[in-house]
């Protein structure tokens, strides 16, 4: 037993296999310790509030705070990941920025160009200069955006989707129009009218001349409101269906309204193949930016110093 | 050009587009997605009407592609354009450092259709000197334009569209100065040397703005049978000689166009333009077009000469070339009203053709201390060009002046539409720039204005409907208010029109709309009758209807006539406006209408009539900001900085909105001349 104790192999097993379990178990921890790491500041929460409070003038919903946050943290991913694809050393705008705000500030020191730069980056300008940080973002989201392939689901879900618009409610109706230029009290007039009317019956013939006339075919909700302002449009989209309502005033006086069933759209138009095609790669480019966006989500640690819990802000 | 889905499925079926992209067959496409809904070719929109709904609009946009705008800072392009017409709130100029816009805009209403009509002639400029990638990106005169844009704007503007107007001057007759190279002695203007032989790089470069451009217009054209938006594809030849304006906005009937837009340097005269537009957009192609001047009064005489480029009087052919190919005219934008000028001859009578008069006479303006500008020219503005339009065809037996009416923005800010007083962002481009920042004062300068509306009487909002209108000028221009208006001519129309529920319907029947030709009557003693209506805009913020005027121009013995009518309203109805608040008092009308018989009619002479509609007065755009930053010009340190034109009296507090309509030409049977 002794003997087998001291037996070389064993040992070699035994060591192997010690070896293999602590790496087991180590292997998050080394992988974390790999894993680039973004942290957001109590500084950033504050100033993502202040922004959105500056520009909306209410402070933000926890749910809006989390899509600042998120933005703010894809926003670093992707200028981290410019950083590390090297876009930073080729980018023509990103050089000529750093080569000018060198030779701004420069007193004395080297002339040519690439000593410049990396006494740019050694100042820490990649990271601070405002232009250069949304250069290097928009490089790599445009990076993102390139990867979009175009297949036959796509355009078919375009050519769908043009088509299939949601159609706003429409409108057809008459109405009897009594003028406030032309009469000393068309409100009046308009409810004695009404009285007289019957479900169905036809228009008086004491109204007022309409320029528009006396009819409107499949009118939306948003016409009625740009001809009429917004309060009758209002009336009209609230009326009962096939009997006279009103009055309802207008900047120009009184109405009776009679809407009549809402009648169909006479037809679908298709969209050129060319709408199709460009629609669809609009679709397609945001589609590789979110798959793109979760793949470089994924090789990132975020610790979120305000909730001072480490989380990973992953979908 | 339509294609139905149909298209679509012969295209995928034959592995046209996408077919090798993604491994996976359209019969499986199918099956994932929903099938289509099935299509009625010719199929009209909903709200289609063949007496003509109105269509409001803007046909005047400029965005980053302009070197103007570009180079006051403009970032946007022209897909955010259709956006903010489109009723999308837009984030604009100018922006901090880092790159977050500091203001934003939104149109209460949104458009019905707009065009994004960007400066041509720099397309490729602009696009090497801004794009770190394009080859000549560091040519000396890009660095110059990135390290000083609003310097480089003058530069390049000058050389590019400025120098040709040597040819304007009296040594261009001397053979040795015609012959400079500098001119061109094959009719073209030289490009920047960074452009290469011929220019050819930045022809080149200039694709991809032009392209980005009908791409924009093509997404943001509603093709489904709610036809809520429509684009068209355009843009603007900027020929300026000497500052003089001769722009001309080309509009697209479709989306076939020319793969490189004539531009002022190619094509340096307005006959050049057309004769390259009919080469390169030609109908059998499935292409139309038609160009709208603008700002004649900013153009120092040039814009209604009568002489080609080597000023030779117009012959009918050139006469009849204009004619056909620019049926409208911008009768009022940023840059001002150019209706009439009230300074000289017969138009002194009508005190409303002070309107938003520019108090210079080129795009020079105030610049240099007015060096190379004067006092605006009456031959400048449309009234008096109508009526040369009618001498010249008593002369030569054509009319090239017959215009209709639009108006626009001429927005640099990438704001179509953003044509209110209240809140007025100033639109750049020739006015105040805001680059870094929001500049202290007033938000343009104080002789500009937000601009106007282009207003289409069409059966329905598509290109092909919305197009044949402005052919056909049944179109109107606002001062940015949305009135209704009617305008018909005719021998027989009814009298009591104005109280049927048939107005329209009337109108065309007994008549001609508004941009028509009037032909001779039957019986000779009869006096033509004009049925003008007028809805006022139904918006809280705008006025009721003040009065509606019929302008009457006819040529009388060789000699110019003009005659203004109040034919409804009341122009003493005791309207005012309180200075101090802006609020508005007195009565008005909600709508107007007349059916108006002309009494001084003389069937030998030739006339032309249009209706102006006015509201009852508001504040001027500029009298809301300095009531706002209380600026007070009796104070002895004077007005604070970017406020002075609160207290220059050569502009007024109030202003009157309205509408003018495109006339209605009545033409003899006999020409005198024949």
């Amino acid at each position: 037993m002794t003997r087998l104790l001291r037996h070389p192999l064993l040992h070699f097993f035994a060591i192997g296999a010690t070896m293999l379990v602590a790496a087991q178990a180590l292997q998050p921890m080394l992988r974390a310790l790999e894993t680039p790491t973004l942290r957001v500041t109590t500084a950033d929460r504050q100033q993502l509030r202040q922004q959105w409070l500056r520009e909306t003038g209410v402070m933000p919903t926890d749910g809006e705070m989390r899509a600042l946050l998120q933005w703010h943290v894809d926003e670093a991913i992707l200028f981290e990941e410019a950083l590390r694809l090297g876009l930073a050393e080729r980018d023509p705008v990103v050089r000529d920025r750093l080569l000018r705000n060198m030779r701004f500030v420069q007193i004395g020191g080297p002339d040519d160009d690439e000593a410049l730069l990396r006494q740019a980056r050694a100042l820490g300008m990649l990271e601070r200069d405002p232009v250069v940080r949304r250069r290097l973002v928009q490089r790599m989201r445009h990076r993102l955006e390139s990867q979009a392939m175009v297949d036959d689901a796509m355009l078919w879900t375009a050519a769908s989707a043009l088509q299939a618009m949601e159609a706003p409610a429409a409108f057809s109706f008459v109405h009897v129009f009594f003028s406030s230029d032309l009469r000393e009290n068309p409100l009046d007039d308009a409810r004695a009218a009404i009285s007289r009317l019957g479900s169905g019956q036809d228009a008086p013939v004491d109204g007022d001349g309409f320029l528009l006339g006396a009819e409107f075919a499949s009118k939306r909700a948003t016409d009625l409101a740009q001809l009429f302002g917004p309060t009758f449009a209002t009336a009209v989209a609230s009326a009962p269906v096939g009997v006279w309502s009103g009055p309802v005033p207008s900047p120009f006086g009184v109405h009776l309204i009679r809407v009549s069933a809402a009648t169909e759209p006479p037809g679908v138009r298709a969209p050129t193949l060319r709408q199709v095609v460009l629609h669809a790669r609009q679709d397609a480019e945001k589609e590789a930016l979110r798959i793109g966006m979760e793949r470089l989500r994924s090789r990132y640690r975020i610790i979120d110093a305000g909730d001072a819990l480490e989380t990973a802000m992953r979908p | 050009m339509r294609h139905g889905l149909s298209f679509l499925y012969a295209a995928l079926s034959l592995g046209v587009i996408g077919g090798g992209l993604a491994g996976c067959s359209s019969e499986e496409a199918a099956e994932r997605t929903q099938v289509p809904p099935e299509i009625v070719e010719d199929s009209r929109c909903r709200d289609f009407n063949p007496l003509g709904n109105p269509y409001f609009g803007d046909l005047h946009v400029h965005t980053t592609y302009s070197l103007d705008a570009n180079t006051q800072g403009t970032r946007l392009k022209p897909e955010a354009a259709y956006r903010f017409a489109k009723g999308e709130r837009l984030e604009i100029q100018p922006y901090d450092a880092a790159g977050n816009a500091l203001r934003s805009r939104q149109l209460e209403r949104p458009l019905d259709f707009a065009a994004v009509t960007d400066h041509v002639e720099l397309f490729g400029e602009v696009e090497i000197c801004t794009d770190p990638e394009a080859v000549g990106h560091n040519a000396l005169e890009c660095l110059y334009y990135r390290a000083n844009p609003q310097n480089a704007f003058i530069v390049f503007n000058l050389y590019a569209l400025g120098l040709p107007d040597l040819s304007r001057l009296p040594i261009s007759n001397i053979p040795p100065f015609f012959q400079l190279p500098l001119i061109g002695a094959d009719g073209r203007i030289p490009r920047m040397p960074f452009c290469g032989l011929q220019g050819r790089r930045c022809l080149e470069a200039a694709k991809t703005p032009w392209a980005d451009t009908q791409v924009a217009a093509e997404m943001h054209y509603d093709r489904s049978s709610e036809c809520r938006f429509t684009t068209f594809v355009g843009y603007e030849w900027t020929g300026s000689p000497l500052s003089n304006n001769l722009h001309r906005n080309v509009i697209f009937a479709t989306d076939q166009v020319p793969e490189v837009p004539p531009a002022y340097q190619e094509f340096p005269e307005p006959e050049q333009l057309w004769e390259a537009l009919a080469e390169r957009c030609r109908p059998e192609d499935g292409c139309d077009y038609l160009t709208i001047p603008h700002n004649s009064n900013l153009s120092a005489g040039l814009m209604f000469l009568t002489e080609d480029k080597s000023r030779n009087p117009y012959t009918a052919e050139l006469a009849a070339l204009r004619r056909q190919n620019e049926p409208l005219v911008e009768i009022y934008q940023h840059k001002g009203s150019s209706e009439c000028l009230n300074t000289t001859g017969a138009g002194m009578q009508d005190e409303l053709c002070g309107f938003e008069i520019i108090p210079y006479n080129n795009t020079t303006g105030d610049r240099f201390n007015g060096f190379n500008t004067g006092p605006p020219l009456p031959q400048d503005y449309l009234r008096e060009a109508l009526k040369e339009g009618l001498l010249q065809e008593e002369a030569i037996g054509e009319n090239p002046f017959q215009y209709g009416f639009i108006g626009s923005s001429d927005t640099h800010i990438v704001t179509p539409g953003e044509v209110r007083e209240r809140n007025f962002p100033g639109h750049g481009g020739a006015g105040k720039p805001a680059i870094d920042e929001v500049p202290p004062g007033l938000t343009d300068l104080v002789e500009y204005s937000p601009g106007g509306l282009a207003v289409v009487w069409a059966p329905e909002n598509t290109r092909p409907a919305l197009f044949d209108a402005l052919k056909r000028r049944e179109v109107y221009a606002t001062s940015g208010n949305r009135p209704i208006v009617r305008f018909f001519g005719g021998w027989g129309l009814p009298e009591g029109m104005c109280n049927a529920a048939d107005f329209a319907e009337q109108g065309y029947a007994a008549g001609v709309p508004m941009g028509s030709i009037l032909q001779p009557p039957e019986a000779a003693s009869v006096a033509p009758r004009f049925a003008v209506a007028a809805m006022r805009d139904a918006h809280p913020h705008a006025e009721p209807l003040q009065r509606i005027q019929i302008i009457k121009g006819w040529v009388d013995g060789g000699e110019k006539r003009e005659q203004v009518y109040d034919v409804a309203g009341d122009p003493s109805n005791g309207a005012s406006v309180d200075l101090n608040t802006c609020a508005t008092s007195g009565s008005g009308f909600s709508q107007l209408c007349r059916v108006w018989t002309d009494p001084d009619f003389d069937p030998a002479q030739r006339a032309f009539y249009y209706a102006r509609v006015v509201e009852n007065p508001s504040c001027r755009w500029s009298h809301r900001q300095c009531l706002a930053a209380e600026v007070d010009c009796n104070d002895p340190d004077g007005p604070p900085e970017g406020f002075e034109g609160c207290c220059d009296a050569r502009f007024p507090s109030t202003i009157q909105e309205r509408a003018w309509t495109s006339p209605i030409w009545y033409q003899p049977a006999v020409s005198p001349a024949s």
